[in-house]
């Protein structure tokens, strides 16, 4: 081996010093905040255990902020993976006009949360939005209905807006992971007189299962984290109707309880961390060689 | 070979800990040295004369950076911003908040003590908490313009100090009867809460939305809640000071659940419009214009904007009458913004300069001539003002209607977003009263325990 060749041992220092500063260590001060009264009100940071915790697990925002972002994450998850697998299998075929769709099928996934969001509130305005007009069509009262201001539809929407803008990103990994198979597989399956359906169920779908596991593992854990889509469009209202985790995480900070922000985040770090290697173990199960 | 490798690896290590750190001291100590640069500045200016005598020589070329919230930047403010620097050489740099996200967003800036030279914000104790005025803000007490205040009973801290300057509208809110719309319904203004429930129904039955208060707007849901505690109060002196020592909360409050519960009762039974979660304060104006509606909540400033938007007079349709909700018949006089200066600034001697400037006669003529609204400052009175915030003050003045303040500003510990958001709950009959008081008065109970108030 020609040492001369190599980096010099001594720089993995550089990114440990940084990553320490940067990452580890306030994640280590949010742990310690939340177990302090530390609040905008005063400057003292005294011991108190476990209460800001309790006090969270006591308020029913928190529980609504819990309850909708489990939704959120399990609905996003399943959609975003039904339709983008979808649309990848129908653009691995040979039609012409592939490349063009897969593009118009990405381009959401390339938007700015922000204008999406803007783009969406625009959309389904009560009166004057397009979606309204759409549906007058078919029934006058639906031009009045308010989708993000009725506590029973505005989740709903949000779900829909992101499984919109999401089902992209899973097409593209998926149609990797469809292009990786080879064809003699499918040859040799429609020798033995498999059905399409055989075929996918049996071929396609186990040698997806790495596909499948990465897309799954990022929808779940963006879900999880769910921030910037509800804040664009409903502000988390109205009332708590489309709070998530994040953003009763910035109510708190938001209204000075600094520590109980802080333990609402490390409930939410842990609740992705046993969620991620749950699902991780999963799939490491189910994947199958070529 | 390896010593060679070891000493390679400690100089790096050590270049790379000193460079990180040497960065962040090195941004730390160009900030103690301006601060100190511009604290030394001030005070070597201000032993140098007196700041209010400055002239365009002293200032020219200064800046002073300003933060305000779209709802309370006025043109008639910027009107003083311009004519300072034509006057002084003074740049106002002003940062306007989007006014959804200017509560969240000054709250940040005093927690992370990133300040600008003049901020503006609501005078209530719930603002004043958080700025921690005693230690956060100037005293401005004795300043030349305080003596032209009518009153500074209104504005100051619980310490008896003045730290912000209200150059600003002294503004009544009311519920705003459409005078249009209730002859065309045939229908009296209402003087009691069963006169306008009686109206609702009316109001209802001919197609018209019979209270538009623009519940999407969360902050609504608190405004209408204003005179939540004003009965109770009437009844018992220490009511306030029972709440701030948790001798009792919202939930205990006879007055206030029954505002709840009208809250929840009107909202029930319709009177809010199909879905009041579409309504908004924006919305308002078009509700008042376009006669959608019998009744609104409104502030003697808000006429001289549907005046400006609308065409002159379209105003003059409405009627203040008081919040007639839950036991209440007052008006709600509601606290003015405030100009405040942050002690750590540099440029506080410009800053109080300036607040000074806009607080001279003229100044202040113009500016409320220009907003048309009541003004908290000794003879300055708007030489044009609406037909029904004139009648409102009328009757304020003959004693028809008496005042209030908000609950939230003599009640400690408030979380203002979260008592709105909850409210919006209650206004969608998805809270009920009881569940609101048992929560709200949950996170107050936290807050309350963090201020260190006695008896939390």
């Amino acid at each position: 081996m020609n040492y001369k060749k190599m980096y010099p041992r001594y720089l993995w220092m550089v990114p440990l010093v940084i990553y320490t500063l940067f990452y580890i260590l306030p994640g280590i001060l949010g742990i310690y905040y939340s177990f302090v009264n530390y609040t905008i009100y005063n400057d003292s940071k005294e011991f108190v255990g476990f209460a800001n915790y309790i006090q969270m697990f006591s308020q029913n925002r928190f529980r609504v902020g819990l309850g909708n972002t489990m939704l959120f994450a399990v609905l996003t998850t399943v959609f975003k993976n039904l339709i983008g697998l979808a649309m990848a299998v129908a653009l691995n075929t040979s039609i012409r006009s592939r490349n063009v769709l897969r593009t118009i099928f990405y381009l959401p996934v390339i938007l700015s949360t922000l204008i999406v969001g803007q783009v969406f509130q625009a959309m389904l305005q009560p009166d004057t939005g397009l979606i309204n007009h759409i549906l007058s069509v078919f029934s006058s009262s639906a031009l009045s209905f308010d989708w993000l201001g009725n506590p029973n539809t505005a989740m709903w929407m949000v779900i829909l807006v992101e499984i919109w803008k999401g089902a992209g990103y899973c097409m593209v990994i998926y149609l990797a992971g469809l292009q990786v198979i080879s064809k003699e597989y499918y040859e040799a399956a429609s020798i033995d007189g498999a059905t399409a359906w055989t075929s996918f169920k049996s071929i396609t779908l186990p040698l997806i299962v790495p596909s499948i596991s990465i897309n799954v593992l990022l929808s779940v854990v963006n879900g999880l984290k769910v921030f910037d889509i509800i804040i664009a469009l409903t502000g988390g209202g109205p009332g708590m109707s489309t709070q998530v985790l994040s953003t009763t995480i910035y109510s708190y900070l938001g209204s000075g309880a600094l520590s109980t922000g802080c333990a609402a985040n490390v409930v939410l770090t842990v609740f992705v961390i046993v969620v991620f290697f749950a699902l991780n173990k999963l799939f490491a199960k189910l994947e199958v060689d070529h | 070979m390896k010593k060679r490798r070891v000493m390679p690896m400690l100089m790096a290590g050590i270049f790379t800990v000193s460079a990180i750190l040497g960065g962040c001291s090195q941004g730390g100590d160009d900030k103690g040295t301006d601060t100190q640069k511009g604290k030394e500045g001030s005070q070597q200016e201000a032993s140098g004369g007196d700041i209010y005598e400055y002239t365009k020589e002293d200032l020219d070329g200064r800046t002073i950076s300003l933060v305000t919230s779209q709802d309370w930047w006025k043109d008639g403010m910027q009107a003083l911003v311009d004519e300072y620097k034509e006057e002084f050489g003074v740049k106002v740099q002003v940062e306007i908040l989007p006014s959804d996200t200017a509560s969240e967003v000054i709250k940040s800036k005093f927690t992370t003590k990133e300040l600008p030279d003049i901020i503006m914000n609501s005078a209530s104790p719930a603002e004043l908490t958080y700025m921690n005025a005693s230690q956060n803000l100037e005293d401005l007490t004795d300043e030349p313009w305080v003596e032209k205040l009518n009153s500074i009973d209104g504005f100051v801290d619980t310490d008896g100090r003045l730290y912000g300057c209200p150059l600003a509208a002294q503004d009544y809110w009311g519920f705003c009867v459409n005078r249009e719309v209730f002859e065309k319904c045939g229908l009296e203004i209402p003087e009691s809460k069963e006169d306008l429930v009686d109206a609702f129904k009316v109001l209802q039955e001919k197609g018209y939305t019979p209270f538009y208060f623009g519940a999407g707007d969360s902050w609504m849901c608190g405004n209408i809640t204003s005179s939540g505690v004003y009965a109770d109060s009437q009844k018992d002196s220490d009511l306030i000071q029972k709440f701030n020592t948790n001798e009792m909360n919202y939930g205990d409050s006879e007055s206030f659940n029954a505002m709840l519960q009208d809250l929840y009762d009107w909202s029930k039974d319709g009177y809010f419009g199909k879905n009041p979660m579409a309504q908004s304060w924006d919305g308002q104006f078009a509700a008042v214009a376009d006669n959608e509606c019998g009744v609104l909540i409104g502030l003697t400033s808000w006429f001289n904007e549907i005046d400006a938007k609308y065409g002159e007079g379209t105003a003059d349709k409405l009627t203040m009458i008081p919040y007639y909700i839950g036991t209440n018949d007052t008006i709600y006089q509601s606290t003015s913004t405030q100009f405040y200066i942050p002690k750590d600034g540099k440029n506080v001697d410009v800053s109080k300069h300036f607040i000074n400037w806009c607080a001279s006669d003229e100044n202040l003529q113009t500016f409320y001539d220009s907003i048309g609204a009541v003004s908290p400052f000794k003879d300055i009175e708007p030489s044009k003002m609406t037909a029904p915030a004139k009648d409102l003050l009328d009757k304020l003045s003959d004693g028809t209607y008496g005042v209030h303040v908000s609950h939230n500003s003599v009640i400690q510990g408030q979380d203002w977003d979260s008592f709105c958001q909850l409210l919006q709950e209650v206004v969608m009959n998805r809270y009920t009263p009881k569940q609101f008081c048992d929560e709200y008065d949950g996170i107050r109970e936290g807050i309350c325990q963090s201020l260190g108030l006695e008896g939390f």
